[in-house]
């Protein structure tokens, strides 16, 4: 039992469409391999039972900066790379909104900004935003 | 697979670690042994941890460590069952799990307590008249619920025990009080001669 609400929580996780309506998320997590996809499930599974103050590194950090507010990374690895999860600490209590997606590379700001963008469009629009489902059987893609 | 054994067992060490407030470098130094190490075993994709230090980070942590082959099909379920507690795991003491089993160790070491006295008064023979030898220290070393004649014993003491037929009484006080201050000085030599504080 979770010590700080006194009862059972999970974190909601939604996705935000992009504002020319198409599904980035959607097609970056389609488009990783089997790895790299199982160590992206398992880092959500994990954090969706943790309170905020636990989501740190290494499979989490927040971004700095003025324009980046409310905004934070999942970090994951898969098939020798490492990834970045953008997303946003909202709309709501309990939900982080994936916004984008990428491999990680030395400058992340065009991303970072996207995210930002992007993190705005979902305030804007909340119900725009669907849930984020992740079925990880043992039989998607090919890996256990 | 690899996956989500590395990446739970990360995220417990680095959850147990920072819920105690500690850094790395503190919690190294408990474990006597690197700060890198620490770093090593809270790395998702490390996935060298030994089972001793497995185990070594448990005790320390006062928390279970499970390590075993199982079907997929158990992985998956635990996947999803996942709370809270699978991640942030409660402590011995905080386990809820354990309270019920606490709470009838600690029943059972009242019970034995009272059988314990009662067979010290058979075998010092110091049963006053008007105790029955059902009776409980409680009900000797009570005067005040002896005088009502209402001493109750709570059902987890022995639910098989019979009703207390006889009671103290007010006349045999002088008596109880004399048989009180014996059994504290008999007790304090047994527990003496057990090499117990008195």
């Amino acid at each position: 039992m979770n010590t700080k609400f006194g009862v059972d929580f999970r974190w909601r996780y939604l996705v935000c469409p992009a504002p020319g309506g198409g599904r980035p998320v959607d097609k970056f997590v389609a488009e990783l391999g089997p790895e790299a996809e199982n160590d992206l499930a398992a880092i959500l599974e994990d954090l969706q039972v943790l309170e905020r103050k636990f989501w740190r590194r290494p499979q989490f950090d927040i971004l700095h900066g003025n324009n980046y507010h409310g905004l934070g990374e999942v970090i994951f690895n898969g098939d020798n790379k490492t990834y970045r999860l953008f997303g946003w600490f909202g709309p709501q209590r309990l939900c982080f909104t994936l916004l984008v997606g990428c491999i990680k590379k030395r400058d992340l700001k065009h991303e970072m900004d996207e995210a930002a963008k992007r993190r705005d469009f979902a305030e804007a629009n909340p119900k725009l935003l669907y849930a984020f489902t992740f079925d990880i059987s043992p039989s998607s893609k090919t890996g256990k | 697979m690899s996956s989500r054994i590395g990446q739970t067992v990360a995220t417990q060490l680095r959850v147990l670690r920072q819920r105690k407030d500690m850094s790395q470098e503190e919690l190294a130094k408990a474990l006597s042994t690197s700060q890198n190490a620490i770093s090593r075993l809270e790395n998702p994709t490390y996935g060298k941890a030994s089972i001793s230090t497995l185990k070594a980070v448990a005790s320390f942590f006062d928390v279970a460590l499970v390590v075993r082959f199982a079907p997929y099909s158990e992985l998956v379920k635990w996947t999803n069952s996942l709370d809270s507690d699978s991640i942030n795991i409660p402590v011995f003491d905080d386990d809820l799990g354990f309270v019920e089993h606490r709470l009838a160790a600690r029943a059972r070491a009242v019970w034995s307590e009272s059988q314990y006295q009662k067979s010290l008064f058979d075998a010092l023979d110091l049963r006053p008249t008007g105790i029955s030898s059902n009776s409980t220290l409680r009900d000797i070393a009570s005067p005040s619920k002896q005088a009502e004649g209402n001493v109750s014993v709570p059902a987890y003491h022995d639910p098989k025990q019979q009703p207390i037929t006889e009671r103290a009484s007010a006349t045999n006080m002088i008596e109880i009080t004399e048989l009180r201050r014996r059994v504290k000085k008999t007790r304090r030599t047994y527990r003496r001669a057990l090499g117990k504080p008195a």
